[in-house]
């Protein structure tokens, strides 16, 4: 496991960085929730005065969007968008920044297969992935309860963050498999800033032309956060979809890495 | 005599440029191999397909009798690679590099190891402490060295090593080799300078444009080579002893002759001997010179 060790020590500083951004980005929400959280009020109540049977059309969902959950749904694109250049920074990188330090002869000499290079180089970007995850949602969870959030489905607050999870790993593919299929590439951030955005503002498109098909092609559109909280489930085909980007990207970006010359610089 | 390096028609192209063509190569137990040829002519192809960091596209390989293709984990347990540049990760300390780089030794002894980088930094004048990004260029070669010889390993094979070593270091590092050798090492030793690999090595293969052109021992190397000579002359110039056997590619400028000689070099020193001289000059050919002659004997 020493290439997992060293690696975790390279992505540290990286980690760090991205992990304060987030935070201050999470606390800036935080911070206005209690103001969302008076004038929901007044809208639950009036809601609350209507008839049973209004109420029953309207399903328990109605209320939800209320709810803490509900406000992060609303909120969380943003702390996406930053997760998700994260880590297609990460993603190309991996194998990059041995690349362009050239040190891929020496660790490529040392007697050590490609493939555990590889896994164990992935397996320390999943561990910041889900470090990440982790310290975001109890700091937000934390910062809920310390706002007077009180009770809420914690259910749907795990769902609505695992989509941040979620979009981490696909961004991560993205760039594992980019940087795999162009070689070296200098301009790493400028490369996830376009791949990033370019998926964000696709999404913004689609949800003004209502394309059912940019739903499948933006990671950002894969769950809709507001029917999360409202049915408080995902859409299996969109999930698949998900699931076998993340899948295809490493798998395929493992075959390149284990199977491509190294010349010299 | 057991080989510890077999290639049959090694071959490598990069798409439709070739890299190495049918190189076939036996380097034997315990010896110092020199493997010579001018920039490009596919030495560090051939090296960088032995180490599994270029896969050949045809042909094959062996390493201490194991097929490098399937293999290369446990062959490169006992290779030590030194490449022509060296790169290593610019954050961290010299120490932390070459423990980085013994902890992927895993059969051999954590201790013999990092005694034997002590010891090597030592000889070598390295500051363990430095940052890497710190370093000059033939200090980070140093490194270099150190993390290629820490393990002792069976194989030491050395691209063009010598670049950005000082006079004195070289000489070190030249010992070094022996050292090595003598405890049994077996090294392949590319180069582009003739004069190193004259000095340290038994025998050499000569590659050009991708291909072999022949495998000698040193020794015969040099005598079946030819020598540079020039002299300047006080008196006029009688050319008719120009004729000699053996003298080739005679050139006259005023009072100065050049010509390439080939044979015993006494007859060229009694041949001049009654010459009014300024000055003599009997030089070792280039390599490119070299090759020229193992051209001309292949027509």
């Amino acid at each position: 496991m020493n290439v997992y060790f060293q690696e975790l020590k390279m992505l540290r500083g990286t980690f760090i960085v991205w992990l304060l951004a987030l935070l201050a980005l999470a606390s800036i929400y935080l911070s206005v929730y209690p103001t969302f959280a008076k004038d929901a009020d007044v809208v639950t109540q009036a809601l609350a005065h209507l008839p049973p049977a209004v109420k029953q059309a309207m399903g328990t969902g109605g209320f939800q969007i209320f709810t803490f959950p509900g406000f992060f749904a609303n909120v969380l694109p943003i702390l996406l968008l930053a997760g998700g250049i994260q880590t297609m920074n990460m993603g190309i990188t991996l194998a990059n920044r041995e690349q362009l330090a050239q040190t891929t002869d020496f660790l490529i000499s040392k007697p050590v297969g490609r493939s555990r290079i590889f896994l164990q180089k992935l397996l320390a970007h999943l561990t910041v992935i889900f470090v990440t995850s982790g310290i975001l949602i109890s700091y937000i969870y934390a910062g809920s309860q310390m706002g007077g959030a009180g009770d809420f489905s914690m259910q749907t607050f795990l769902m609505i963050m695992a989509v941040f999870t979620g979009i981490q790993l696909w961004f991560l593919a993205v760039g594992l498999t980019v940087s795999a299929l162009v070689g070296r590439i200098r301009a790493v951030v400028g490369v996830s800033m376009a791949v990033v955005f370019g998926m964000f503002v696709l999404s913004l498109f689609g949800s003004v032309i209502g394309d059912e098909a940019i739903r499948y092609v933006t990671p950002f559109k894969y769950v809709d956060l507001l029917e999360v909280v409202t049915s408080q489930s995902y859409e299996l085909p969109h999930i698949i979809v998900w699931a076998s980007i993340v899948i295809v990207g490493f798998v395929l970006s493992w075959i390149i890495y284990t199977r491509r010359d190294v010349r010299a610089s | 005599m057991t080989n510890i390096i077999s290639t049959k028609d090694l071959t490598k192209f990069y798409g439709k440029s070739l890299g190495i063509e049918k190189v076939n190569l036996e380097v034997q137990e315990g010896e110092i191999f020199g493997f010579i040829g001018p920039n490009g002519a596919g030495k560090s192809t051939t090296i960088r397909t032995l180490l599994g960091l270029l896969k050949p596209t045809s042909g094959s390989a062996t390493i201490f009798d194991k097929d490098i293709a399937k293999h290369g984990p446990e062959i490169r347990e006992e290779i030590g690679y030194l490449p022509s540049e060296v790169f290593y990760y610019d954050n961290m300390r010299v120490i932390d590099l070459l423990r980085y780089s013994a902890s992927f030794y895993k059969h051999k002894p954590r201790k013999a190891i990092e005694d034997r980088m002590y010891t090597l930094a030592k000889l070598l004048d390295l500051d363990l402490k430095k940052k890497i990004d710190d370093l000059s260029y033939g200090n980070k070669k140093k490194v270099g060295i150190v993390q290629g010889l820490q393990h002792s390993p069976k194989l030491i094979i050395l691209d063009e090593p010598t670049g950005g070593l000082d006079p004195l270091m070289q000489q070190t590092f030249f010992e070094l080799l022996r050292e090595e050798n003598k405890r049994g090492a077996t090294i392949l030793f590319s180069s582009h300078i003739l004069s190193e690999v004259q000095k340290l090595c038994d025998r050499v293969a000569i590659i050009k444009e991708g291909r072999i052109i022949k495998v000698e021992r040193m020794d015969d190397l040099r005598r079946n080579s030819y020598a540079k000579v020039r002299l300047e002359l006080g008196a006029p110039i009688n050319k008719t002893w120009l004729k000699h056997p053996g003298i080739s590619k005679v050139e006259v400028e005023a009072n100065h002759i050049s010509f390439l000689y080939k044979g015993d070099i006494n007859a060229i020193t009694k041949l001049v001997a009654d010459m009014k001289l300024i000055s003599v000059w009997i030089e070792e050919p280039e390599l490119e010179e070299i090759f020229m002659h193992y051209y001309q004997t292949e027509e």
